[in-house]
């Protein structure tokens, strides 16, 4: 496959055999040794094959190998000229993300506090597999409807939080009759938990500001603490992907589509089956927007709990997805199109001045949140003009190595000691599992981040260090 | 790990391979990898069974439906699945599983989210039935 460098951060893939468009990937030259040696580069080549993508298959500089799409895939489709909508490039944990709260504590009031504040996270912050979670069952229809709206409406947060998320917490169009039963029924009980894997509840200190501007309307105050809370649709968002992607298979073939994965499954847009999928995934989503609520929710009355101090203390930053898709109008060689953009583990990173951002936030652009891993850092980044990905960034670190490879270099018990030592307090679900989320199996966020802003996808604005984790 | 099945690594996720002289016995052995990915299966008890029934087109096709019904099961009644026995019929399979509740069992990896398609390959070699399956995790 060649590999041609357009950029100091831009390769391309030249269109070759069946490709519609060109693969794009957006990386320094160590992140791009890192994805040429597993098969994400192939993915983008595979991704750019689908049915109505306009311009490229692109990636983000946290690309790494997937199912399907890559992570850090970005795939736009022209919805007018039967372009396609493919599960596989949302995923299956529809709408996982991330929320970001600010507040005007110190590491010192954590210091005084951590025993308790972490205690009250562990007791009250449901995670892991089986778990119940924070909210009942009879919220679960509301939320399918009407994602985080729902939650605010049955007393969880305010609705001054809608503002600062994404979709205004509420994905539009949602179908919640298309969620199935079995669905319904696997994640139903769990709304309001974090799941477990990847899945985290953060509490960081801002240590970095490099965009004061934009820091102080997001609320970021050097020498605060934050919480970062990333998880998704749980089992309900699992098995609405599951339950869509048998369907597609038989739908292709009626549509007279071939893809060069199976996991690449698509439709038309505007066909029974796009609309079905499309409505569907909403009502996924707003279940992870609303679970993403209540866990905040639940973080304020820990920290109240702990510390008793006022709930109003943690005010949020953003709520993002890096898992969706999205119809947004952007220009295309010179015409305004419609367009089914796809971000697999890719964030939406709206520039200054997007009629779709809250009034507050029209003069910086929306917040991009990058988490790192636990023991490195995380960063917030602020969307810019002229981003060449459809309005897309990084989403994270990225993955370096395999589960597998992770676990055989240290047990959870070392990986924990470790970072207790640098001063992190870890509550894990299960410290077993921690060596697969060790800091060493993720890339470098700095260099991530640094690449992002280079590349002009999103510009960096301040970074923050885990001093608390609660894994799941 | 078990001989019968082995891991496949993936970057982010994970996967299995495994063997077995009938469509069955690769089913019902790469059922077992799932889950033993997860938890240790070596002194899971049988006490509560869940039977999946599923249909579909081809042998990959039939592994993944059966692979994701379990895994639903699992979820949705909090067990851990460690004894397998499986039924083919043409395009038809009945999964008889067995396992306990998976509040006393500890994890042993990261919990499966789903069953992709990619890389999926379920296919008789001329000498055995060979299964290979990616997870979401």
């Amino acid at each position: 496959m060649e590999l041609q460098r357009t950029g100091e951060h831009r390769w391309e893939i030249p269109r070759t055999g069946d490709m519609r468009v060109p693969g794009i990937v957006f990386a320094g030259e160590s992140l791009m040794v890192k994805a040429r040696e597993d098969r994400a580069v192939d993915q983008v080549v595979n991704v750019a094959h689908l049915p109505g993508i306009v311009e490229a298959s692109f990636a983000m500089p946290d690309i790494h190998w997937g199912y399907g799409f890559p992570i850090g895939g970005v795939a736009a489709t022209d919805v007018d000229r039967g372009g396609v909508v493919s599960p596989g490039g949302v995923g299956f944990d529809i709408c996982c993300g991330v929320r970001l709260l600010s507040s005007d504590l110190t590491p010192e009031d954590f210091a005084r506090y951590e025993d308790r504040i972490m205690g009250e996270l562990d007791a009250r912050i449901p995670r892991g597999t089986g778990k119940g979670g924070i909210a009942t069952r009879p919220l679960l229809d509301a939320v399918l409807e009407r994602g985080a709206r729902a939650a605010v409406d049955r007393g969880y947060g305010t609705g001054a939080d809608l503002e600062r998320c994404e979709e205004r917490g509420a994905s539009a169009g949602a179908e919640p009759d298309l969620v199935s039963d079995k669905a319904k029924q696997r994640g139903g009980g769990q709304l309001g938990s974090l799941g477990a894997g990847n899945h985290f509840l953060e509490i960081q200190v801002v240590d970095t500001i490099l965009d004061p501007e934009a820091a102080e309307v997001y609320g970021l105050r050097l020498g605060t603490l934050t919480v970062m809370i990333h998880c998704g649709s749980r089992g309900l968002g699992h098995q609405t992907c599951q339950d869509q992607l048998k369907l597609m298979g038989p739908a292709m073939n009626r549509h007279g589509i071939t893809v060069p994965d199976r996991q690449l499954a698509c439709v038309p847009v505007e066909s029974r089956e796009g609309a079905e999928y499309l409505g569907a995934m909403a009502a996924a989503a707003n279940f992870a927007w609303a679970n993403r609520h209540i866990l905040a929710h639940e973080t304020r009355r820990a920290f109240e709990a702990a510390m008793g101090r006022a709930a109003g203390d943690l005010d949020l930053v953003f709520d993002v997805a890096h898992n969706l898709a999205k119809l947004e109008d952007h220009t295309v060689s010179g015409e305004m199109l419609r367009l089914c953009i796809h971000r697999k583990g890719a964030t939406r990173a709206f520039g200054p001045g997007h009629p779709d951002l809250p009034d507050d936030l029209q003069a910086v652009g929306q917040p991009v949140i990058v988490p790192g891993s636990m023991g490195t850092a995380s960063w917030v980044l602020r969307g810019v003009e002229g981003n060449p990905a459809f309005d897309s960034a990084a989403h994270g670190a990225g993955r370096l190595m395999s589960r597998s490879k992770a676990k055989k270099r240290a047990t959870g018990h070392d990986v924990r000691r470790d970072l207790e030592r640098e001063g992190i307090a870890v509550r894990p679900g299960s410290t077993r599992l921690l060596s697969e989320e060790a800091p060493y199996a993720y890339k470098d966020v700095d260099e991530v981040v640094r690449v992002t802003e280079a590349a002009g996808l999103a510009a960096r604005v301040a970074r923050l260090r885990p001093i608390g984790v609660v894994k799941g | 790990m078990s001989d019968r099945y082995g891991i496949i690594p993936h970057t982010a996720d994970i996967g299995v391979m495994a063997r077995g002289d009938t469509l069955a016995d690769v089913i019902a052995n790469t059922a077992y990898g799932m889950f033993d990915l997860m938890y240790d299966l070596v002194d899971i008890k049988p006490d509560i069974t869940v039977i999946v029934d599923v249909e579909a087109h081809t042998p990959p096709e039939l592994l993944v439906d059966c692979l994701s019904e379990l895994l639903a099961e699992s979820e949705t009644h909090d067990l851990v699945l460690a004894d397998f026995a499986v039924e083919v019929d043409e395009q038809r399979a009945i999964v008889t599983a067995r396992g306990e509740p998976a509040a006393v069992v500890e994890l042993a990896g990261p919990p499966i989210k789903a069953v992709t398609y990619h890389d999926l390959r379920c296919e008789w070699t001329g000498d055995h039935w060979e299964s290979r399956v990616i997870f979401d995790v």
